[in-house]
């Protein structure tokens, strides 16, 4: 159980590692299409829809690890107003609506991504995208959030960090 | 089910959400998944959802927004906003209330690099107000230019907000950034004369104190190394989007490249200050795309169940001049922001607001603008403004929240009497986005 737990948080933490890789990947290939073109040279295309490609990419990739962070902003009006019992319970709710959400999400993502698979659909842009593969990361970022949602109540955690914005 | 039922459910269930503390993506997701469910044919809704969520978040005109941040958080912790700083309190000699005009300067390229509001708010005060208490400037005047300069981070390019609200409002990405240059410049104006007319009528708030003399040929030093570089990456982020040699994504993305070399060169580009930058700026991407995942669908739902049509046709019927409109536009962002951050703000307002501002006959790049400054006037009112509470968690013990509300009062105002000049005096605002084109 303890190893496993281990792989789970590799697998978490190895997302966002890779979510900060793409968005400083997004960077080097926007300069390098800018530098390219500005010196007579022809750019690739696929620099532009691979870039569009990462900004979904790096918030799916990076939402379950922002969940373990308690990274989240939240509006703290009513909860910090709480004397502590109530708030507890409104912490529950809290994380089983949000528990609740992702899972809706994951599994219908997953539903999508199969569909995709099967019906062969692509996302056309400068390249054709098997779109199943971009789907994918739908059910996966979702369900490690769903994860860490139900964490948080397994724990009886709070889902907010220590600051008043979560942060 | 007629539209304002439809209204009274999407707001409702969203502000519902958010004020039982449901983190701001996640209240947006779930609320969009109930609405999609009632109005787009059960779980087919659903589907929606994400298919719209997959279409709004791989869109290139995003991209300026983790390279804006990105950008910030580089400037921050390489720690060349803090010697940029330095260097201008070197620079300033010993005027009367030289500490508030630096934060203002300061603060001004430091919203210009970052682009953040709490980011500047919370370098500033942890920078300026200990030093300004020691000097024994009344908390007015320490706390007060901070949060005024705070907000210059959402109107002065590069602006990740902008950029999202632009987005939003279907309106020019490029063109928004570049209106705020002149607004922002202007402000920055205000804020320095509002301190001159403070220490001429209080003496008191900024006692004069003896500042060792710097020579010349060090302030030359401090000038060309640690101010004009800062001051040439924003020239050129800004310089290269009007001049039409890059959109606002590449001019974002060289930005970045540009505060990377530039810490390189003052070998403050260690592997620990670039982390922790990425970790920062992906932070705040990931919390942002999630609500604007959720955003595409808002937007949708509002159009798809005739809410936006009707709310349009409602507010139009009342014979209302247009001034008014943008007036009540102004007020609900004002009210909103007493308890909500921007970019809910943001999301709950523009899928109505952009397009009553388009029937109206307003230019859309003047009322992006106007409703920017708007959301930062939000940022910092009391009760619930998030300014205030960053402003708190880095001012001395004993600074009551009522302290820093006066402090704000007098800079708020400035925002005020900067909205009221760019809705009598528009091309404030659109001059430089004409030229651009």
């Amino acid at each position: 159980m303890r190893s496993l737990a281990k792989a789970y948080d590799a697998v978490l933490y190895g997302m966002a590692w890779l979510a900060g890789v793409l968005m400083v990947a997004m960077m080097a290939m926007i300069v390098a299409d800018v530098a390219l073109r500005n010196s007579g040279f022809q750019s690739s295309a696929h620099f532009f829809s691979f870039t569009e490609y990462f900004l979904l990419l790096i918030p799916l990739l990076g939402a379950p690890w922002l969940v373990r962070e308690k990274g989240h902003i939240y509006i703290e009006l009513v909860v910090s107003a709480l004397p502590e019992r109530p708030r507890q319970w409104l912490t529950t709710l809290v994380a089983s609506v949000c528990l609740l959400t992702a899972l809706v999400l994951a599994w219908y993502g997953g539903a999508v991504t199969i569909q995709d698979f099967v019906g062969n659909e692509k996302d056309v842009r400068s390249l054709d995208m098997p779109r199943w593969m971009l789907m994918v990361f739908m059910p996966l970022g979702f369900g490690m959030m769903a994860v860490e949602f139900a964490r948080l109540l397994v724990r009886r955690e709070s889902p907010y960090g220590a600051g008043l914005t979560g942060e | 089910m007629d539209w304002t039922a439809a209204i009274a459910l999407l707001f409702g269930l969203i502000v519902l959400l958010m004020l039982l503390g449901i983190p701001v993506a996640m209240a947006f997701l779930a609320a969009n998944i109930v609405a999609a469910m009632i109005f787009m044919g059960g779980t087919k809704g659903i589907v929606q959802v994400l298919n719209n969520g997959f279409g709004a978040m791989t869109s290139f005109a995003l991209v300026p927004i983790p390279m804006f941040l990105l950008m910030g958080d580089l400037f921050y912790y390489t720690g060349l906003a803090a010697r940029m700083f330095n260097a201008i309190d070197g620079l300033m000699g010993s005027v009367r209330g030289r500490l508030a005009y630096v934060t203002v300067i300061g603060g001004t390229g430091f919203a210009a690099l970052s682009g953040s509001s709490m980011g500047s708010t919370a370098l500033l005060g942890s920078l300026m107000v200990p030093e300004m208490m020691k000097r024994g400037y009344s908390k007015y005047l320490s706390i007060g230019p901070i949060m005024g300069t705070g907000g210059l981070a959402v109107i002065i390019p590069p602006s990740a907000l902008a950029v999202l609200l632009a987005t939003l409002g279907r309106s020019d990405v490029g063109a928004l950034l570049l209106a705020g240059v002149l607004p922002g410049v202007l402000l920055a104006t205000l804020y320095a004369g509002l301190i001159f007319g403070w220490t001429l009528v209080a003496p008191g708030a900024a006692p004069a104190y003896s500042v060792a003399p710097v020579p010349w040929r060090e302030k030359l030093r401090l000038l060309l190394v640690d101010v004009v570089p800062m001051f040439v990456v924003i020239v050129v982020v800004i310089g290269i989007m009007i001049a039409g040699y890059a959109t606002p994504t590449e001019a974002a993305a060289v930005g970045c490249l540009a505060v990377m070399v530039l810490a390189a060169c003052y070998r403050a580009l260690t592997w620990k200050s670039f982390r922790r930058s990425v970790d920062a700026a992906l932070r705040v991407t990931v919390m942002a795309f999630l609500i604007i995942f959720g955003s595409a669908t808002f937007s949708q739902i509002l159009a798809f169940s005739g809410a936006s049509s009707g709310l349009i046709a409602w507010a139009t019927q009342f014979d209302i001049p247009a001034l008014g409109m943008l007036l009540v536009m102004i007020g609900i962002i004002f009210f909103l922001g007493c308890f909500m951050d921007q970019l809910s703000m943001m999301l709950l307002t523009a899928p109505v607001f952009f397009p009553l501002a388009k029937t109206l006959g307003f230019d859309l790049t003047w009322f992006g603008l106007i409703m920017l400054l708007a959301l930062e006037i939000g940022y910092t009112t009391p009760p619930f403004g998030l300014l205030l509470f960053v402003m708190k968690g880095v001012s001395p013990p004993g600074t009551t929240m009522r302290d820093i509300c006066l402090a704000g009062m007098p800079f708020i105002a400035c925002v005020l009497a900067l909205i009221a000049l760019i809705i009598v005096f528009p091309p404030i605002a659109t001059w430089l986005p004409a030229i651009s084109h």
